[in-house]
């Protein structure tokens, strides 16, 4: 497992958030405006640590875009976690190198407070300037922090109502299940913000299905393309267990979403699959997903994957795949989130199955789950994994 | 963090886009490429060696792009993948779609 740095998680945090990186977030210009009126200051602004610069999604007063990190007041907010002030920022040692404190007219009172996310990791700060000496009281300082937890919260807002939504919307199932001597476990960590994986499964007599999808694309309308290509995938799973070619399934379901894809102007990848638990075969299909394995108990890895790309992407034919599961063979499918949480993308086959091969189908997906609670996913992340036991 | 420069060679406008094309930057990227695609140049390169990361978004950014290089008839080719954004692409099947090349003077000289 990787040690995380506080920037490398600050980064992560930053990335996940998803804020624009030009123009401003109108409720984090209005609280803003409210510091400078409020405590009769030139200029107010939030700021967040992006890389080795500072950006400022919201804010009042003569402003720039961005600031390279070194040259800002706020960067000391990252040392402290606590508030940091100065009276006169052109006799203190921290700032009075700092090119607006060298400016004509030199910015000498500085006023910020750390904004953090919920897991304690500080992203930006809330910061008042002034030109002039100034020495807040401690009523003054007070109300400062209450709109430092106003922009906080805003900041973090966006993020935490769009995870709202998705979970509404998704029916993930929540247990193991178990057909004769198959299993289907599969669980999902959802990302801050809307990561939008789908996953289901389920059987019907001695038939089981599973299947993974993501839409390629975040946001409001990711969120909302989710529920319909939940609704398509799962509307017609009666005809999958009954027999239906899974290239027709998902063309199918292509063809219900066409018009959804073409305007959000995503697409959406798949893998799908479908079992008979008596005659033991495996049939597949993947719309650009590529991320499954076949584990052979016999110590082979089988990538199952098709040259379809993703739904939306061009109308065309798709292909079923079949293959046999021998007792003690796994197929392992995981969202491409899992990617952001190996050491080496390029070789996550690799790093999958040292994961899963040791152990049961549960403690592998609580594993590999495991890594997204050690470093914020910026994607959700799923693990499906099928077995014919032994 | 990201930000695209814009260069022209011989009558082709290369875009470069820098750091992350994920969903906070994926917004910024269409538009540059859709300007880039109706500005009348016979080709449009993006030369994808300046980015450190791609997602899922920046993935579909980069796939509508040429969807709408395809409806307008502009060429575009992508060239300069890192490893990473090329695991991407492959495990998308979009390299069947995008056809990368290696270099930006490979993505000119194929015209």
């Amino acid at each position: 497992m990787t040690i995380v740095s506080a920037d490398e998680r600050r980064q992560r945090v930053v990335d996940i958030l998803g804020l624009p990186e030009r123009g401003s977030l109108p409720v984090l210009d209005r609280i803003a405006r409210i510091a400078r009126r409020m405590f009769d200051v030139p200029s107010s602004a939030v700021t967040v640590f992006d890389a080795d610069r500072v950006f400022i999604p919201g804010g009042s007063g003569d402003l720039p875009e961005s600031i390279p990190r070194e040259h800002t007041f706020c960067q000391h907010v990252l040392d402290t976690s606590g508030p940091v002030t100065t009276s006169d920022a052109t006799c203190d040692p921290r700032f009075r190198d700092l090119p607006a404190v060298r400016a004509d007219p030199a910015i000498r009172f500085y006023l910020g407070y750390p904004l953090t996310e919920p897991g304690g990791t500080v992203i930006g700060a809330f910061c008042v300037f002034d030109t002039r000496t100034r020495e807040f009281d401690a009523a003054q300082v007070a109300e400062f922090s209450d709109l430092a937890a106003w922009a906080q919260r805003e900041l973090l807002a966006e993020a935490e109502s769009g995870r709202a939504r998705a979970a509404q919307t998704a029916l993930l199932p929540d247990r193991p299940l178990r057909i004769g001597d198959w299993s289907v476990t599969g669980r999902c960590a959802a990302a801050l913000n809307v990561g939008g994986d789908y996953f289901d499964y389920g059987a019907d007599g001695h038939v089981l299905h599973a299947g993974l999808a993501d839409v390629m694309g975040k946001g409001t309308a990711a969120a909302l393309l989710g529920s319909s290509v939940h609704g398509a995938l799962r509307g017609a799973i009666q005809s999958v267990t009954e027999g239906m070619d899974l290239g027709r399934y998902l063309q199918r379901a292509e063809t219900q979403l066409a018009d959804e894809l073409d305007r959000s102007g995503a697409f959406v990848t798949v893998f799908q699959l479908s079992a008979d638990t008596r005659t033991h075969r495996l049939r597949y299909a993947d719309a650009g997903f590529g991320l499954a394995l076949l584990l052979r108990a016999t110590g082979e890895r089988e990538r199952l994957t098709g040259d379809d790309p993703p739904l939306g992407l061009r109308r065309r034919e798709r292909r079923e795949h079949q293959v046999e599961l021998l007792p003690g063979d796994r197929l392992v499918c995981v969202s491409d989130g899992v990617l952001d949480l190996v050491e080496n993308p390029v070789r996550w086959p690799e790093a999958v199955e040292s994961l899963v091969r040791p152990s049961t189908d549960a403690e592998a997906i609580d594993t590999i789950l495991g890594l997204a609670t050690e470093r914020p996913p910026l994607d959700d992340v799923t693990v499906i994994i099928v077995q014919r036991h032994p | 963090m990201f930000e695209i420069g814009v260069d022209r060679v011989e009558g082709a406008t290369v875009l470069q886009p820098r750091g992350r094309l994920t969903m906070a930057s994926a917004g910024a990227f269409r538009d540059a490429v859709t300007t880039a695609l109706h500005a009348g140049d016979q080709l449009v390169v993006i030369d994808l060696a300046g980015l450190a990361f791609i997602d899922s978004s920046g993935l579909g950014a980069l796939a509508g792009a040429q969807r709408i290089a395809h409806a307008g008839d502009v060429p575009l080719r992508v060239c300069g993948a890192s490893d990473q954004v090329r695991l991407a692409m492959e495990l998308t099947n979009l390299d069947d779609l995008l056809q990368p090349f290696v270099t930006v003077d490979a993505a000119l000289d194929a015209r």
